[in-house]
């Protein structure tokens, strides 16, 4: 189940852009070749919780025909895509994976996923997350977790977990995911796609459904960065009903991606993978070697002296829980047994918190963004691992996990930095390897330049689980 | 890594019990045994700041 094989049919949005433009490829053959797939490979996988077929297929028509009318919208229009089951969707069911909405259907959709349907995509349906977006694999949910399309057996990880293995598997062409402490960029690292956790305010997270306020964060996933630059273009920008949406210029984002790194000073967090917490022997060789590939593109690279990451987990652990616990303490009163074992057994310990606990946690935040605004200085951007190594296995559940070691993604939700993941190997075995590219404030098209030079410079792009074929 | 040893069950249930969750035994005993995490993550955390420290309440999205 490990092996890789050539990219077959499925082009990125890019190219299947660039083929709709100029009406080489129909948006509903595209739309019924990845119908297709879905029935083909999505049985294996469980990466949809609801595939909007009928919707779909009027949506690739109503594209075609405005296209050869000369009505083209942009990029996206007649590209297929997915959304994490978070994302409100008007007349959609949109359940966050749990038995507490099962039967939800939103009145109206999220901001995003009208921007989204505003660009001219195409929604073939909504996938898979870890419930509410926090926890793991889940089997006690109403719909089973989604696999990693590079070995069934193993976790594609999440809480995106839908949106990695659909774009993996060649379901989809792009989607979205929600990052909170590291959703978008596990499964971007172990299903070896690419996934953008933007500037905290970039993209408005009004109609998704909320994990924890002040770190959620929503950004597109898909093969490429290039792609992801397309998806995000379409994404950002002020949304007055989101508190925390930030009014800046949105640059375009495709064209500040890059194909050389000739003075970019990179900053990299070496004590991340050799020190107290250090990642897998073949994690620290796969980064190692991406840096000397940066460094062959022109890239001058230095140690960052970025706090530890044990400095962050505490305020991490504490906002993170408390925030969740606060959305969810109602229904959590009166239907605790309708949420699984791992969003209980994660969330519930925020109970033991007080408010003054939650109060520091914010102060220490505070300054852990002025220690690394600091550590930053005189970079433009930063490397670490995106996970501790190669995807984890599906079943078995070790309650104390989350516990026992620090996040290596966290840290960048607590300073809200933008954050480009990117596959940056394969283990022996075949598995994938990501790295996360570090921006600075709003410095997302940083962040993507580099992470694009160096995804053009590799042979990564080229494979695709076996049974992508 | 071993397990921390956990807080006092009764402090836990009193928690438990303010935050109006009314969990089985058997999900009282989970909570129980990770308490000890929660003890150490709070020391962690730590209370030792300057007066002055604000809190990152408001997040500042501007550049």
């Amino acid at each position: 189940m490990n092996d890789a094989t050539e990219v077959g049919q499925v082009p990125t949005i890019a190219e299947a852009s660039r083929l709709i433009e100029t009406k080489a490829l129909s948006p509903v053959e595209l739309t019924d070749l990845l119908l297709k797939r879905i029935e083909k490979l999505d049985p294996k996988l469980n990466s949809f919780l609801l595939v909007t077929e009928k919707l779909a297929r009027k949506a690739a028509k109503k594209a075609e025909a405005e296209i050869m009318a000369g009505r083209r919208r942009g990029p996206l229009h007649g590209i297929p895509i997915g959304l994490k089951d978070i994302y409100s969707t008007k007349g959609i069911r949109t359940t966050a994976h749990s038995r507490v909405l099962e039967d939800h259907v939103p009145k109206e959709d999220a901001t995003v996923t009208a921007k989204l349907a505003k660009a001219g995509t195409v929604l073939l349906g909504k996938l898979a997350t870890h419930e509410f977006a926090i926890g793991g694999p889940s089997f006690d949910t109403p719909w089973p977790p989604a696999r990693n399309p590079w070995n069934t057996d193993l976790s594609p990880g999440g809480s995106s977990s839908g949106s990695g293995a659909a774009i993996a598997a060649g379901l989809v062409l792009g989607a979205t995911g929600s990052d909170t402490g590291g959703s978008i960029r596990s499964p971007s690292a172990f299903c070896a796609v690419a996934g953008m956790k933007p500037s905290y305010g970039l993209v408005s997270r009004y109609g998704i459904l909320p994990l924890a306020f002040t770190l959620d964060h929503a950004g597109p996933m898909a093969w490429t960065v290039e792609d992801c630059a397309i998806l995000l273009q379409a994404m950002a920008g002020h949304d007055k009903r989101d508190a925390a949406s930030a009014k800046v210029k949105i640059p375009d984002y495709r064209a500040a991606l890059r194909r050389d790194l000739k003075g970019v000073r990179i900053g990299y967090i070496r004590h991340w993978h050799d020190g107290e917490y250090p990642v897998e022997p073949e994690m620290k060789a796969a980064i190692e070697a991406a840096l000397d590939t940066m460094r062959g593109l022109g890239a001058e690279i230095r140690d960052a002296p970025m706090p530890a990451l044990s400095d962050f987990a505490p305020a991490g652990r504490v906002i993170i829980l408390s925030e969740t616990f606060a959305v969810h303490a109602r229904t959590m009163q009166t239907r605790y047994k309708d949420y699984g074992e791992r969003f209980r057994s994660n969330v519930t310990p925020a109970a033991l918190f007080s408010a003054n606990d939650y109060v520091q946690a914010m102060r220490s935040r505070q300054q852990l963004i002025e220690r690394t605004r600091a550590a930053m200085a005189g970079f433009d951007v930063m490397i670490s691992a995106a996970a501790v190594g190669a995807p984890t296995k599906m079943e078995g559940f070790d309650r104390d996990a989350a516990f026992k070691r620090p996040s290596i993604t966290m840290p960048f939700n607590l300073t809200g930095l933008p954050v480009m993941t990117v596959c940056c190997g394969f283990t022996a075995s075949g598995l994938p390897l990501g790295m996360q590219v570090v921006g600075h404030p709003f410095g997302d098209a940083a962040a993507m330049g580099v992470a694009h030079a160096y995804e053009r410079a590799t042979s990564w792009r080229a494979k695709r689980p076996a049974m992508a074929r | 890594m071993s397990t921390p040893e956990p807080m006092n069950r009764a402090e836990v249930e009193i928690c438990l019990k303010r935050a109006g969750l009314t969990l089985s035994p058997e999900q009282i005993d989970d909570i129980h045994r990770v308490s000890g995490y929660v003890r150490e993550y709070l020391a962690q955390l730590g209370s030792d700041r300057p007066m002055a420290v604000e809190p990152a309440l408001t997040f500042k999205v501007t550049p």
